[in-house]
């Protein structure tokens, strides 16, 4: 048997799918903060691997890493543009431009500590999205005590998106038919025809927002007050337990960087090799 | 209708939602109809920053949540739902139109754009909201490592040209054609939430 998740179908014996939203919520702020913490490279890399081999446990299929691979080129060729040309990093120059500016032996590995960081960020939170459905996030924003207003307005959000796209497609077509010409004139001409298309766009949706108001009054709903829930997830010691050492972990990573410099770039092992 | 609190009805959270959505719609076309390389999320006609400049002035704070949260679902697919993505062009796109309604707040402006001033304010305190945003949305992406301190000004200056055309163009439309309407909305925002 298979569950829905946010991107794709996962086992439903996949031990993320056996956890409460609320740790799933933290694992994605642990990884998210942790990596903005971390400056050097091979903690990195051993937090990436780390990462992949969860995919592994959590029994997620790997093919979703290589959807991410686009996203990470287009990061990346910007960072190191960014940083060969644009930064100061400390180390032995190697080259230095007109504009100030140098190329130092460090550049490199740090621009490649900056990609790690970004890849950490993009393959953790794909990793707990892929084991999370729209439904726990709805939960998972509850659990955290945040208002339950905030949950539904982010889950009609999620469902209108393909509304929307279905719309968008009807609008367009009859625009077509009735002589619009969305491929020719210039760029803010163009623009000005897809901005004609919002038009029709937004009416729709008004009507819509009437007839969903009136479907959420009917069936009780309200902005503050008690509700009830169709679905229970109650927490286990395990839940508690895994956000503790999530909690810690977030903890440790601001210690061994700040106090003990480990992770503080080049950090642990290369400042060993590099005398720093 | 039920009014509770504050003056906050369901139709308001409804607003958010069903706004949210079509921001994040029109965040995946853009993404895809005009990328910029490097920038996570970011694109060079940002059509949902017309869209929640003028949701924000029919709408108030819920007209800027709509583009907060379809920001954040809209980038997400293409550049992972990080925290990153979140703080700069997700906040950022929160702030800039609420910045843009507090402007048309203290100055009394009409959100139809009918008179000459109306039209100047609308003008001025898009650009003003939208390098405010640019500011932020830069510094986030450099306390992050993917920009060097030199590139944070070209990045505010070319989000701030890029994203003003977009709200010229498709917020001034919809404004004009769309704000007499939207006045007899029930849902219609006078102050910032109600």
């Amino acid at each position: 048997m298979s569950q829905r998740s946010m991107f794709v179908h996962i086992s439903k014996d996949s031990p993320l799918n056996l956890l409460h939203p609320l740790p799933k919520l933290a694992l994605i702020l642990t990884i998210n903060t942790v990596a903005l913490i971390i400056e050097a490279p091979i903690p990195f890399l051993m937090l990436i691997i780390l990462v992949v081999f969860t995919f592994r446990i959590a029994k997620v299929p790997i093919i979703r890493i290589w959807r991410l691979i686009a996203a990470l080129i287009i990061v990346s060729q910007a960072v190191i543009i960014s940083y060969v040309f644009t930064s100061r990093i400390p180390g032995k120059i190697i080259y230095e431009f007109p504009w100030g500016t140098y190329v130092s032996d460090m550049t490199l590995l740090f621009s490649l500590s900056m990609i790690m960081r970004y890849s950490t960020m993009l393959l953790g939170s794909t990793l707990i999205l892929c084991t999370t459905s729209d439904r726990d996030i709805t939960y998972g924003i509850f659990s955290l005590k945040l208002p339950y207003s905030l949950a539904f307005i982010f889950t009609l959000a999620f469902r209108s998106t393909s509304i929307f796209i279905d719309d968008f497609a009807k609008v367009r077509d009859a625009m077509i038919l009735r002589g619009t010409n969305f491929y020719k004139g210039s760029i803010v001409s163009r623009a000005r025809s897809y901005a004609r298309l919002l038009i029709p766009l937004i009416f729709i949706a008004l009507r819509r927002v009437v007839e969903y108001t009136y479907a959420v009054e009917a069936k009780g709903f309200t902005v503050t007050g008690k509700r009830t829930y169709l679905h229970r997830y109650d927490v286990k010691p395990r839940d508690i337990v895994i956000s503790i050492l999530l909690a810690s972990s977030v903890f440790l990573t601001f210690i061994l960087k700040y106090w003990l410099g480990i992770l503080s770039f080049p950090g642990w092992p290369l400042n060993m090799f590099l005398g720093r | 209708m039920e009014a509770v609190r504050g003056g906050i009805k369901p139709g308001h959270l409804v607003v958010s939602g069903v706004f949210g959505g079509i921001c994040a719609g029109a965040a995946l076309f853009s993404i895809i109809m005009v990328p910029i390389p490097g920038i996570p999320g970011g694109s060079g006609f940002w059509i949902p920053a017309g869209l929640y400049f003028a949701l924000t002035l029919w709408f108030g704070f819920w007209g800027a949540l709509a583009g907060h949260i379809g920001t954040f679902i809209g980038m997400g697919p293409f550049f992972g739902f990080t925290f990153q993505v979140w703080a700069d062009g997700a906040l950022g796109d929160f702030f800039a139109p609420l910045i843009n309604l507090a402007i048309f707040r203290a100055t009394r402006a009409d959100p139809e754009l009918k008179t000459k001033r109306d039209m100047g304010i609308w003008l001025i305190s898009v650009i003003i909201s939208t390098c405010l945003a640019a500011m932020w949305i830069h510094f986030v992406n450099y306390s992050f490592g993917t920009i060097t301190f030199d590139l944070w000004k070209w990045g505010v200056i070319a989000y701030t040209i890029g994203d003003t055309l977009a709200v010229w163009i498709i917020g001034t439309l919809l404004l004009r054609s769309a704000t007499k309407y939207i006045k007899t909305f029930p849902y219609y925002v006078k102050g910032l939430f109600s």
